[in-house]
């Protein structure tokens, strides 16, 4: 299911990388695999807000970003 | 049947949103902020209606001369430190609880901290410790790092060593020890120094990763991770600009590197240099790049004063001074830090395929809340002691009500030392490569002395006068 496929406002809010099925944002998956982020950060962290990790473009990003690969959880 | 077969999806649908309560308990900023407040409260009860307040279980190991003393002295108080391991193990166990550790896992892995804890904090209070700089922060950072570099621990240990949450805790307690006209007065000063020092060090930082071709968000993250707030700011920035997988672990890796460096430096050469503790502290707090190792080197500083000939000014003001440094001029900004990298990001440079949606909103959800805990444990009890003259205060409010919840705080620091060291397995960190790496010795180059030069030059004064008694 591609983003650009519904409109609307709320459609396109729903449709952020917190809600795809590509991304992670759970903290010990986090954790896991960003080497060195517990010894003197954490995940659980309030700077990490709704930060993961994208499988589908390999980054680290806001759980706020968007793109056309959307697809549901 | 798997759960995968029967979930029926509706295409575009999210997930049920979150009650905007539920990152209080969530997040460990706000849990840091429930047992530092906690703990607080108690404390506060404690010394209207007791006659010793929160001593008896906020106990630390005295003084001594011989072995002979220390044993009998841990034997004697062997109940107030089991009482103190139950206080720590139950208020931390259930706040990771509710972060996903079960509880076991962790009380397993406190326990060996806290005897190890002991033993480190009783070890700084031999009589000889100060001439061998047998300083409690750089024992627990040693012992750490060599137990974690020279053989392979055991995965049960990993669920009680969380840095970050111990030092939010004692940051949440050492508000509650600094009055808080001292923060209003010494606020602003150090969000200025602060200010210019992260200012320039992201640039330079940022601009020798561009001249060396690095990618402009590996640069930022870099950048944020040396002039912001070490880790927490690299790992922040990194999620704003959308940054590659590896950009994040390349940059932790170099601000664990010269934060671990600069723990035992700066505190060496503002000891060759005999500054003053609130302008070491204030150095520090402008040229370290994480709160932990900020907070191990300021309290080692802060251990050399009355000890130490030619350095000048009390042991608090070390701290006082690194606190108001990192913390108030330079953690409570990375909101803002994130908001305009994010703006650029998706606006000015290339496309990756994926784009960001930052508004006001990221100044508030990055905000390190554990600060809002700092200031008001100070104000709760800058009010509460309002009605004391300068002699009750010395005779009674000190020592029934400060020293303990000052007590808290250190051990708090103290399990926050050790668990760095236990954590930074050299090993196991990302390689980052020449280029990353020059570009940040380069910004780190910059930041000492230039932190270094507003500490001891432009703003000395001031802080000479926050050590004085």
């Amino acid at each position: 299911m591609k983003a650009s496929d519904s409109g609307g406002a709320s459609t396109q809010a729903q449709q952020c990388c917190k809600n795809c099925r590509f991304f992670n944002g759970e903290p010990a998956v986090l954790e896991a695999s960003i080497p060195g982020l517990r010894v003197m950060g954490s995940a659980y962290s309030a700077v990490v807000h709704n930060d993961g990790l994208c499988a589908r473009h390999d980054r680290y990003l806001s759980g706020t970003y968007h793109c056309g690969d959307f697809q549901a959880r | 049947m798997t759960q995968e077969n029967t979930t029926v999806r509706v295409p575009g649908a999210a997930k049920p949103p979150d009650s905007p309560f539920s990152e209080l308990f969530k997040k460990e900023d706000w849990w840091s902020i429930w047992i530092g407040l906690g703990l607080l409260a108690v404390a506060i009860g404690l010394f209207f209606y007791t006659a010793t307040g929160m001593g008896w279980i906020a106990v630390i190991p005295s003084k001594w001369h011989a072995l002979s003393d220390l044993g009998a002295q841990l034997l004697n108080d062997a109940p107030r430190y089991v009482a103190l391991f139950v206080v720590w193990g139950a208020l931390l166990g259930l706040a990771l609880k509710f972060l996903g550790v079960p509880f076991k896992a962790f009380i397993v892995s406190f326990a060996f901290i806290y005897v190890v804890a002991i033993l480190i904090f009783a070890l700084g209070q031999w009589e000889r410790a100060d001439y061998y700089n047998l300083e409690p922060p750089l024992v627990a950072l040693a012992l750490g790092l060599l137990l974690a570099n020279t053989t392979r621990l055991p995965h049960a240990l990993l669920p009680g060593l969380r840095v970050e949450f111990y030092i939010k805790i004692g940051i949440v307690l050492l508000g509650a020890t600094l009055p808080f006209t001292l923060i209003l007065w010494a606020g602003p000063v150090a969000i200025v120094q602060a200010s210019i020092v992260s200012i320039v060090t992201f640039s330079v930082i940022y601009f020798v990763a561009k001249k060396c071709g690095i990618d402009r968000r590996l640069a930022a993250t870099l950048g944020a991770g040396g002039a912001v707030c070490g880790v927490s700011g690299a790992i922040a920035i990194a999620g704003a600009v959308g940054a590659k997988k590896e950009h994040a672990p390349i940059a932790i890796s170099i601000v664990i590197f010269w934060a671990i460096v600069m723990i035992f430096a700066l505190p060496l050469v503002a000891r060759s240099l005999g500054l003053p503790t609130g302008v070491a502290g204030a150095w520090i707090g402008t040229s370290e790049f994480a709160d932990a190792a900020g907070f191990a080197a300021a309290q080692t500083y802060g251990g050399y004063a009355g000890k130490v000939p030619g350095i000048e000014g009390s042991s608090e003001a070390a701290v006082t001074a690194f606190t108001l440094m990192k913390v108030i001029g330079r953690d409570v900004w990375i909101g803002i830090w994130a908001l305009v990298l994010s703006l650029v990001a998706t606006t000015r440079w290339d496309k990756t395929g994926v784009n960001g949606r930052a508004g006001y909103a990221e100044i508030w959800y990055r905000f390190p809340k554990f600060v809002l805990g700092f200031l008001l444990a100070s104000l709760i009890l800058t009010a509460i002691t309002q009605g004391y003259n300068f002699a009750q205060y010395k005779s009674n409010v000190v020592p029934h009500l400060v020293a303990p919840i000052k007590n808290l705080r250190t051990w708090a620091f103290i399990f926050c030392f050790f668990s760095i060291g236990l954590t930074t397995r050299f090993s196991d960190l990302a390689k980052a490569g020449a280029k990353p790496f020059y570009a940040f010795s380069a910004g780190v180059l910059v930041n000492v002395l230039l932190g270094y030069y507003l500490s001891t030059q432009v703003f000395v004064e001031f802080w000479v006068k926050l050590g004085q008694p």
